[in-house]
């Protein structure tokens, strides 16, 4: 391993994979201009012959791509010559981004025990889980945007996981993006009173991170300016007292008659200064200060028209940037979540014995009214992830005119703030699918899965079991 | 429900009116003639493949001919599909419990095979129209196998102007769920024996008597037997083989472990549903089993399911190994088949119901949607051009 790899973020240095950290390396060596720099230079890869669905709308036929360091570097219509590169025939199948599940629970291990906003959904991923994250590969996902599901009320960060390979602990999973977004759950399944009583407990703990937040500053403002202030004041009168003193010593006649007037005197200053008590940090109120500042967004879970409108009064009342979550009555509200400039994730369109009939409204319909008012939207599975681009079908179904493939790709992409994923463009992140067909027709298979640049799935070695 | 439902009253009388309002306009003659062709860039034929420019002739509900679109003359009163449009039959629901209201369990013997379903089904229960409005135009209606016999299916149109002729089957159940601890049986051991007993006795009756259980015996009512593990499987086999049943299976995925008997013993097979938290095991099965040669109709399991269940389960199964055109035959003529209703519905053949969904496209993608729906060579539903105000966001 390179030692001399500073990286902004250890986070994800660590989390590289040992190929990906090699390379790193090698091009560190080669900026360094070592003379056995050469040596060490990433091979680009050339990927010839495929029919790109490149999601900048166009659709290249008989396209390539240049792939190096991870990252694509140019995408071209017939072939590319580049030195020394690895060549790929993909032999005219359809190459696509990797598909992006906006809100999945894949390879997800347990709700956390709720309430806490340091808890972060990436720490219940579960990178062993090779069933999970070979069958989303399978069906060409490549990211998931895993939220963090507690009890009703605040809850922790969402984080984004890339599907990519992590060779160092033979496991899955690098974080994309950590802290995502704080998840708020309105609790549309609860029964009303409770609603109303999870809503206040959210605001309460809004203001109490308000209220704490003054309360520290009134400390280091206030208090402990004045606490300063009154230690300066009386050391500068103890110094002045001693000065005075020497001054007074030289004259001993006064030494016992004077003396005791004096320190009745200075008794009565000598009352003790009391340190202010410093409110002790509390981590939980720094993330929704996070929030408030808004340095960190907010995912809102809310189904039910009335709670969502709820959210846009917390966005209102604190000033949040918010995304809804789940939205499955957003068609009742669509007017007022494009007036607010609210983005929704929506979720699974196929109920699994969830009573549906508890909200108003087809899921269907949601998602055509949602693009008709002009609401930023995509769609997420809501569950295990493989099948996302399915929900998506579904959706865009009743939204005519609506690429499903790009809800899960470039606009997933786009919502969730991932500017180098999502399309083939140059500087994006080589995650890409090999497709025997085109995406969207349920008989094309996925064929090849790319991480990184790296190939990490192949449907003829797919054994349908357990290993990736 | 009763918003939904009267959503789809509200939907009902504006297709209505929008429906006499394009007679006027159009020259209603068309839709409303005796005879009429549908000419389709692409058409779902009876062995489940697609074909490219097709015609369809209709004569009085029926289909007249099929054939070839360059072939049709062109002064004839012709209905030229959308761009990419793909005519299909309609798709049938196997297993389906749409318009019976309440309760379809009658617990109050275990063998009971005088029960039709039929008395409990509403026509015009609204889920109904929401389902032929997905392109669901027929669907088995079974009674719930919470008995050892619970009784008679019954094929249904989902368009309340007619109901499918289709004979009925007698409703078998070998599964755990016929047990009953107040009447017993209360074993597989114990629920085997009073089913025997109970063919026994139909197959000992004169010719002359024509109950359920005596036509089942002969050959002459299909049967369909609910089978969830590995050893109902077998046991459900095993009834056919003794009493040459004519027999569909109702199959869970525990049957991968019976792909090969399956396949041997070429009984029809129904499954499903499917949907996106499925297991593996669940998504693969039907392409092993059409691998093999079996049979199979799909459970949308509506209305507890949207209809879009349907050809989701379709989709997934697809994904996941089933050859295309067995999808789509299962979805349409093997479902027929199976629904005893082949005379009739399921396929874009001769002599057969007019019954059409147009779908934007292959009725696989999901992305597909559907434009229109005829029954019995009538339109009775078309999409809104206009898919986008829903009316919703007042302030």
């Amino acid at each position: 391993m390179c030692k001399t790899i500073e990286s902004p973020n250890r986070l994800l240095a660590r989390r590289m994979s040992g190929p990906a950290a090699a390379m790193a390396c090698a091009a560190s060596l080669l900026l360094a201009g070592g003379a056995d720099a050469q040596l060490f230079r990433p091979a680009p890869t050339v990927i010839e012959n495929a029919r790109l669905i490149t999601m900048d709308g166009e659709v290249i036929e008989n396209g390539s791509l240049l792939i190096l360091n991870g990252r694509i570097q140019r995408v071209a219509s017939g072939s590319i010559t580049a030195e020394r590169a690895t060549k790929i025939d993909a032999q005219g199948m359809t190459i696509s981004p990797g598909l992006i599940d906006a809100w999945g629970t894949l390879a997800f291990v347990a709700r956390t025990s709720g309430g806490n906003p340091t808890e972060r959904a990436s720490d219940a991923f579960n990178g062993y889980d090779m069933d999970a994250i070979t069958e989303a590969w399978r069906n060409g996902v490549t990211a998931v945007y895993l939220p963090s599901i507690g009890t009703p009320g605040v809850n922790g960060t969402g984080s984004v996981m890339r599907l990519d390979v992590d060779r160092k602990y033979n496991r899955v999973g690098a974080v994309a993006k950590d802290e995502a977004a704080l998840h708020i759950d309105l609790g549309s399944s609860l029964p009303p009173v409770r609603r109303i009583s999870n809503y206040q407990s959210v605001r309460e703990r809004l203001k109490n991170a308000i209220e704490y937040r003054n309360a520290r500053e009134l400390y280091f403002e206030e208090e402990l300016v004045e606490y300063e202030k009154k230690i300066k004041e009386r050391a500068e009168k103890e110094k002045k007292d001693a000065e005075k003193k020497e001054g007074e010593k030289p004259a001993p006649g006064n030494m016992q008659d004077g003396g005791q007037p004096q320190q009745g005197g200075q008794q009565p200053k000598e009352e003790e200064i009391k340190k202010p008590n410093e409110p002790a940090i509390n981590r939980q109120n720094e993330v929704l200060l996070k929030v408030i500042d808004r340095e960190l967004p907010v995912r809102i879970a809310a189904d039910r028209a009335e709670d969502i409108l709820n959210a846009l009064a917390l966005k209102e009342e604190f000033g949040l940037t918010m995304t809804i979550e789940g939205g499955a009555e957003a068609h009742l509200v669509a007017r007022q979540l494009a007036k607010a400039k609210v983005p929704v994730v929506l979720g699974s369109m196929v109920e699994d014995g969830r009573d549906r009939d508890a909200y108003r409204g087809l899921l269907e319909e949601n998602a055509a009214a949602l693009e008709a008012a002009g609401v930023d939207w995509t769609i997420g599975s809501g569950g295990p992830s493989a099948f996302v681009l399915f929900n998506a079908q579904l959706a865009a179904s009743s939204a005519r005119g609506l690429d499903s493939l790009a809800l899960v790709t470039s606009h997933a992409a786009d919502l969730l703030g991932l500017s180098d994923h999502g399309r083939l463009a140059p500087g994006k992140q080589a995650d890409i699918v090999f497709w025997s067909g085109d995406p969207r027709d349920p008989a094309s298979r996925v064929e090849r899965v790319f991480m990184n640049g790296q190939m990490v799935f192949e449907r003829a070695k797919d054994q349908g079991g357990s290993q990736p | 429900m009763v918003d939904r439902n009267m959503k789809f009253a509200q939907r009902l009388l504006l297709l209505a009116i929008a429906g006499v309002l394009s007679l006027v306009v159009s020259g209603g003659a068309i839709a409303q003639s005796e005879s009429f062709t549908i000419i389709a860039e692409r058409a779902v034929m009876p062995d489940g493949t697609l074909r490219a420019n097709v015609a369809v002739e209709v004569r009085g509900g029926k289909i007249e001919r099929v054939v070839d679109a360059d072939r049709i003359s062109a002064n004839a009163n012709v209905i030229r599909l959308p761009k990419g449009a793909v005519l299909s039959p309609g798709l049938i629901d196997l297993a389906s419990s749409l318009g019976v209201e309440g309760s379809q369990v009658e617990d109050t013997k275990t063998i009971d095979p005088a029960v039709e379903i039929r008395e409990g089904f509403d026509p015009r229960a609204p889920v109904l129209r929401r389902a032929l409005e997905a392109g669901v135009t027929a669907a088995m209606l079974i009674p719930a196998p919470a008995n050892i016999v619970s009784g008679q299916t019954f094929t249904v149109r989902t368009h309340p102007s007619s109901a499918v002729n289709g004979a009925s089957s007698l409703l078998i159940n070998v599964s755990s769920g016929a047990f009953d601890f107040q009447q017993g049986p209360t074993s597989r051991a114990g629920l085997l024996f009073e089913l025997r007993n109970a063919l026994k006795d139909a197959k000992a009756q004169p010719a002359n008597v024509k109950t359920p259980m005596t036509l089942a015996v002969r050959g002459e009512m299909p049967v369909v037997i609910a089978c969830g593990t590995v050893e109902e499987v077998d046991s459900a086999l095993m009834l056919i083989a003794e009493y040459g049943l004519d027999a569909t299976l109702a199959i869970s995925d525990a049957a991968i472990e019976m792909v090969d008997d399956l396949a041997e013993a070429e009984v029809p097979l129904i499954y499903g549903p499917l949907d996106f938290n499925s297991s593996r095991r669940s998504l693969v099965l039907p392409g092993m089993l059409a691998s093999k040669g079996a049979t199979l109709g799909f459970i949308g399991d509506l209305p507890a399911r949207e209809p879009e269940s349907l050809r989701t389960t379709a989709a997934l199964a697809v994904r996941n190994g089933l050859d295309a055109a067995a999808a789509r035959r299962a979805l349409t003529s093997d479902a027929a088949r199976i629904a005893g209703a082949d005379d009739t519905i399921g396929a874009i053949r001769e002599g057969l119901s007019a019954d059409f969904v147009v779908f934007s496209d292959d009725p696989l993608r999901l992305d597909a949607t559907v434009l229109e729906v005829h029954v019995a060579g009538q339109r009775v539903y078309a999409a809104p051009h206009d898919t986008h105000d829903f009316g919703g966001g007042a302030p």
